[in-house]
C-alpha cells in the first residue's frame, strides 16, 4: 500500500515537472515570451527526467502507468494555469484512458 | 497568422524565424483532415522518441551507473522533446493530454525493443483502451474549432 502511495506521488511530481517544463518552452515559442522561458523549461524537463528513476518498477512499466497520470494532469494544468476548461470530449476521452491505465498497471498486481 | 508574423520579426540568430516558418508550413498542411492527422501523429511520435530517449539516457546515468555524458545528452534530448509539441495545431492541454496516451504505447514498444520486455495481455488491452480515449480527446470533431 505504501508503495502505491509513493508511486502515485512520484507520478504526479514527474507530471508537474514535465508539463511545467513543456509549458515554459511553449510560452517561449508559441506565446512569444523570452528565451529565458525556454531555457528554464529545458532545465525543468531535465529534472523531470530524474524523477522516474526513483520508481520501484522496471523502465517500461513505470513509463506506461505514468501516461495515465499525465493525461489527467494535462487537463488540470489547462484548467488551472491556462484557464481553459476541458471540453466534454476531453473529459470522456480521459476517463476511457484511465480505464486502460488501471488494467495495465494496477489490476495486474 | 498575424501573431506568427509578429513573432518572426523578433528572431534571435534566425532560429525563431526558422521555427515559425516551419510551423506556418505545417499548419497550412492541415487543410485536409487526412493530412492533418498524418502530421499530428508524426509529431506525437517524434515527441515520444525524444522524451523516452532522453528519459532513458538519464535512467542509464543514474540507475546503470553510466557517465555524466549520458545525463547531458539526456537533458538536451528532453529539451528537444519540449519543442516538438509547439508545432501542433491545438491548444496546450489538449496536445499534452493526448500525448500522454501516445507515450504509453511508445513506452511499451521501447521496453520491448531495447529492454526485451514483451507486452503481455494486460498491456495490450490497456494500451488499446488508452488509444481510444486519447483519440477522442484530440480528434473528435468540434463544430466551433477550425483546426479540428
Amino acid at each position: 500500500m505504501i508503495d502505491l502511495v509513493i508511486s502515485l506521488a512520484l507520478f504526479f511530481l514527474a507530471a508537474l515537472f514535465e508539463i511545467g517544463g513543456g509549458y515554459l518552452v511553449w510560452l517561449w515559442l508559441r506565446e512569444n515570451k523570452g528565451v529565458a522561458f525556454g531555457l528554464l523549461g529545458g532545465l525543468t524537463l531535465a529534472i523531470y527526467g530524474i524523477i522516474p528513476t526513483f520508481q520501484p518498477a522496471n523502465f517500461g512499466r513505470v513509463y506506461a502507468a505514468y501516461g495515465g497520470i499525465f493525461i489527467v494532469s494535462s487537463l488540470i494544468w489547462g484548467a488551472l494555469v491556462d484557464k481553459k476548461q476541458p471540453d466534454r470530449y476531453e473529459v470522456i476521452g480521459a476517463l476511457i484512458s484511465l480505464v486502460g491505465v488501471t488494467i495495465m498497471f494496477y489490476l495486474r498486481s | 497568422m498575424e501573431k506568427l508574423e509578429q513573432f518572426s520579426e523578433k528572431d534571435y540568430f534566425g532560429i525563431k524565424r526558422h521555427l515559425s516558418d516551419v510551423k506556418i508550413n505545417l499548419e497550412s498542411r492541415c487543410i485536409s483532415r487526412k493530412q492533418c492527422f498524418t502530421y499530428t501523429i508524426l509529431l506525437f511520435i517524434l515527441a515520444g522518441v525524444f522524451e523516452i530517449g532522453g528519459g532513458y539516457l538519464i535512467w542509464l546515468w543514474l540507475r546503470e551507473g553510466r557517465g555524466l555524458t549520458f545525463a547531458f545528452l539526456g537533458a538536451i534530448v528532453l529539451f528537444l522533446y519540449g519543442i516538438v509539441p509547439t508545432f501542433q495545431p491545438a491548444n496546450f492541454h489538449r496536445i499534452y493530454a493526448t500525448y500522454g496516451g501516445i507515450f504509453v504505447i511508445m513506452s511499451i514498444l521501447w521496453g520491448w525493443v531495447f529492454d526485451k520486455i514483451p507486452p503481455d495481455t494486460y498491456d495490450l488491452i490497456g494500451a488499446l483502451i488508452i488509444l481510444i480515449g486519447v483519440s477522442i480527446i484530440y480528434y473528435w470533431p468540434r463544430k466551433d474549432e477550425i483546426n479540428d
